[in-house]
Formats: structure tokens, C-alpha cells, sequence
């Protein structure tokens, strides 16, 4: 008997999760370990920091079984929590090693007071928007937003004036801008 | 400084948050032209969190499940008892052992033979939005399946190479309404031309390309083939890989998963499939996938044909 795929429309296992089930939580935590725990040591590089850092992210996650709604959802959200939890652990670690004293931020251009689960779903707009560029725009923005390359970089790397990379990232970030929107719609729906 | 030039100034202070100079030119530009600052803001907070959600999404579209060296789930620390299969004794219960080896084994003899593997096997490997066309129920996919370049055929569209190639001879092959019109291609570096074929149909090999390089790639009517046969003008890359070409459903999921830029390999990995894999239903879905999201309407045309023969 096969099992049905988790982010099929009609997948059983979301309204156990909903429910508190605990045999649906321990399948879900099965196919969400591996990743969230790779997320976390990318951030931390230590096995066991990470280990802590997964499984509190997930631990907290069955107690708000409302933030289930779809699989890819989930996932994203999770992998969110997990990565700002990571990155929270060695914000404090460094904190501490100092002696105290104020806080740094480790990447500036993340945002933590945007909610986890914002960042989700633009997550899966994201995805779902680089199919539809061009090959060249995609490439730029999978370069940038994906693997964190900046414009000089992707520039010399693809033989483009960094001002052309620019162009192109800000018109693809108003293409995002367009469609969240229209798709959140229909999701909403 | 006009509005473009400002956008371009303001991407650079947010790819270069520490540098003093870039944050205090964004802030002058704001003083001068205070009607900026709602561009300024929807960039800023755009661009944050598109690279935060660039980092999930590259995550999810990672090659899963996982590294090795994952450490088993504390199911303590997670509030919940181990799952009763984990708590066996492998020791007490030889005969899952050979349960599971004799299931790997059949599985495998299976796919030797050239069995094609079930939707929901490949999905858990697939990027996420080949995931969602492996899951989703097929009629309503089949119904869907009319891309823009059906609304508005084109006469020539492009099978491969698509964003990336790999190095050495790079295969060039298209669709065209026009099955008999010939086309001159030219594979342009740095604005020298390094291949060039004339009156061609597809597909054509070229010389070996270099790793690493950005080529542009012209495909214009023949001489003597209709104007309405339309052109092709792209540009794509070779990138190192050490992987072995696609040719089986797994493959294709596979290299897409770990690299959404072959997705010109996967088209025509999904061409050289046999008809029996076509047409089985994880075939039909690889290939309404890379119909509708690679734009290849030919292979949209033939899903439709071989769905409605079942």
C-alpha cells in the first residue's frame, strides 16, 4: 500500500498534525530532521549545538499545530525557525565570549522581525517565480537571493557590467512583488 | 541622480551593508529626493527577505534527504518516545533484515529492467515545484497544462542547451512548427564567434566549449526558409559537473534537484525516454512539468496524446 505524498491536497497526515497526533508528528519529524538539522549546523558547525537548536524549533512546533496548512509551508517554516534559532545560539555565544555587552547582528540583511512564516511563504514564491524568468534573470537571481553571490561577483562570473546584474535583480524583486499578492490570493482561497 | 540610478546605488548599500560610504550616498540621495524614500524602503525590505527566503529555497531545492553524518533524531529532546519500529531490537527480529535487503533487492532488480519508479518515490527527491506537479492529482494537472507559449505559439523554441551546459561538445537541439525550416545557428564568446553551423536542422553538435565560459547563441532562419520561422537569440553557460548525463525519470529528477539550471539536459533526457516511460504516469508528470515550466510545448502535445491514449 503506498503512502500519500504529504503536500498531496488530500493528505491525511496534515489533519493529525493538526489534531496533536503523536504517530503523525513522529513521521513529520522523520522528514523534517535531516534538513532542519543541516540548516542549523551550516549556521552553528557543531553537531550538537545543531541537534539542540533542530529540535527546539521542532519541539515548539507541536504545540502551534495551527501553523500547519500545507507541506512546503511547514517545511519552509521550519527550516526558517531553525536557521534564525541557530543563529540566535551563536549570537549569544560570541556575546558571552566578550563578556557581554551589546549585541551584533550576524547578517545584516536579514530581518528577524519579519515573522517566520512571511519569510515562508516568500520562500515558496520564490521557487515558484524562477521557472517563469528568463534564463539569463533567473540565473542572476538564483546567484544572489539563492547561493548569496553579489553583483560584482555574478558579473564576472556570466561577463555582465554589475550595474546590468543590478537591473535585473531589482525588476526581478518587482516581479515578486507583483505576484505574491495575486498567489496568496488564491491560496487564501 | 535619477530614480534608476538611485535603485542601482541602493542595491549596492544593501549588498555592502558595512560600507560607510554607500550608506551615507543613499542617505544624501534621500535628502535630495525625499520621494525616494518609499522605493528605498520597499527595496530594503524586499531585498531582506528574498535573501532570507533565498536561503530556504535553496535548501529545500538542495539534493535531499541529507549528509551522512546526520545524528539519528533525539526524539527526547523532541517531547515524544521514540517510534515503536526504532525501539526493536534488530538483533531480537532478523527477519526485517531480510525483509528489507530481500525489498531491496527486487526493488532494484525492478529498476535494472527499466521499471519506472512511482510518483510518490520520486517526489520526496524532486525540487519543489516538480514535487508539487509528482503529487498533485494528474487529471487536474492534464487540465491545467496550457502554457503561455500555447496561448501564442511560437514557430521556434529552444530544447537545449537552457541556462547551463556542460563542457565539451554541446548539443543544440530545438522544436519548430516548421518541421522541414533550417536554421544557421552561431555560438558567439565575448562577442567573437567560436561555432557556427549553417542551414542546420536540429540537432547540431558543436566543438568543445570550455568550463566555465558565457556563450550566446543565435539560431536565424536559413536562407530560403520562411522569415515567419521566427529566430532564437539566448545566452547559457558551461558549468563544471561530474555527474553522468540524465537518461532514466530518477536521473532527471535527480540532476534537476540538485541543479535547477539543467533543466535543458532533463528535456532532452525526457525525449530519449522510451515511449513506456513517457507514458507511464511519472513520466507524464516529468513531462507536463518541464512542458510548463521550461516552455516546450511539444512535449506538452505529446503528454496530452499519450494521457488520453490510457
Amino acid at each position: 500500500m503506498s503512502t500519500p505524498p504529504f503536500d498531496s491536497p488530500g493528505d491525511p497526515l496534515l489533519p493529525r498534525l493538526r489534531a496533536g497526533e503523536a504517530d503523525a508528528w513522529r513521521l513529520a519529524f522523520t522528514r523534517l530532521w535531516p534538513r532542519a538539522h543541516r540548516v542549523a549546523h551550516a549556521v552553528l558547525g557543531d553537531a550538537h549545538l545543531a541537534e539542540d537548536a533542530a529540535a527546539e524549533v521542532l519541539r515548539d512546533l507541536t504545540a502551534h499545530p495551527e501553523r500547519v496548512r500545507t507541506w512546503p509551508e511547514l517545511e519552509a517554516y521550519v527550516l526558517v525557525c531553525v536557521r534564525r534559532r541557530a543563529i540566535s545560539m551563536q549570537r549569544d555565544a560570541r556575546a558571552a565570549k566578550r563578556g557581554g555587552g551589546d549585541l551584533v547582528p550576524l547578517d545584516e540583511n536579514i530581518d528577524a522581525t519579519t515573522p517566520p512564516d512571511e519569510v515562508a511563504l516568500a520562500a515558496l514564491d520564490l521557487a515558484a517565480l524562477l521557472p517563469t524568468l528568463d534564463p539569463l534573470r533567473r540565473r542572476i537571481v538564483e546567484e544572489h537571493f539563492l547561493q548569496g553571490r553579489t553583483s560584482d561577483d555574478i558579473g564576472a562570473r556570466l561577463d555582465l557590467n554589475p550595474a546590468t546584474v543590478r537591473s535585473h535583480l531589482a525588476r526581478a524583486l518587482r516581479q515578486l512583488q507583483e505576484r505574491v499578492n495575486p498567489s496568496r490570493d488564491e491560496t487564501a482561497s | 541622480m535619477d530614480h534608476d540610478s538611485f535603485t542601482d546605488l541602493a542595491l549596492r548599500r544593501l549588498e555592502n551593508p558595512a560600507d560607510g560610504e554607500l550608506r551615507q550616498a543613499v542617505d544624501d540621495a534621500l535628502v535630495a529626493h525625499p520621494e525616494w524614500l518609499t522605493t528605498w524602503q520597499s527595496l530594503r525590505d524586499a531585498h531582506a527577505l528574498n535573501r532570507e527566503a533565498g536561503l530556504i529555497t535553496a535548501e529545500r531545492a538542495a539534493p535531499g534527504p541529507v549528509a551522512p553524518d546526520t545524528p539519528p533524531i533525539p526524539w527526547a529532546k523532541l517531547g515524544l518516545d521514540s517510534p515503536a519500529p526504532m525501539r526493536t531490537s534488530r538483533s531480537s527480529r532478523p527477519w526485517i533484515i531480510g525483509f528489507v535487503a530481500a525489498a531491496i533487492i527486487v526493488l532494484g532488480f525492478f529498476l535494472m529492467r527499466g521499471g519506472v519508479p512511482a510518483p510518490a518515490d520520486l517526489a520526496p527527491h524532486a525540487s519543489p515545484i516538480l514535487a508539487r506537479y509528482l503529487t498533485e492529482p494528474l487529471p487536474a494537472l492534464l487540465a491545467r497544462a496550457t502554457p503561455r507559449v500555447q496561448r501564442a505559439p511560437a514557430p521556434i523554441w529552444l530544447r537545449q542547451p537552457i541556462v547551463a551546459a556542460a563542457p565539451g561538445p554541446v548539443t543544440i537541439a530545438w522544436g519548430a512548427t516548421d518541421a522541414t525550416a533550417r536554421y544557421d545557428v552561431t555560438v558567439t564568446a565575448r562577442g567573437r564567434a567560436v561555432w557556427a553551423a549553417e542551414d542546420a536542422l536540429s540537432p547540431v553538435i558543436t566543438t568543445a566549449l570550455p568550463a566555465e565560459g558565457v556563450y550566446e547563441l543565435q539560431l536565424t532562419p536559413a536562407a530560403g526558409t520562411r522569415l515567419v520561422s521566427g529566430g532564437i537569440s539566448s545566452r547559457f553557460v558551461t558549468v563544471k559537473t561530474t555527474d553522468k548525463p540524465a537518461r532514466t525519470l530518477a536521473d532527471i529528477v535527480a540532476i534537476t534537484a540538485k541543479d535547477p539550471a539543467r533543466v535543458g539536459e532533463a528535456v532532452a533526457a525526457w525525449w530519449a525516454l522510451p515511449t513506456k516511460q513517457q507514458a507511464s504516469e511519472s513520466g507524464l508528470r516529468v513531462g507536463l512539468w518541464l512542458g510548463v515550466e521550461a516552455r516546450q510545448p511539444d512535449i506538452l502535445t505529446a503528454v496530452q496524446k499519450l494521457a488520453d491514449v490510457q
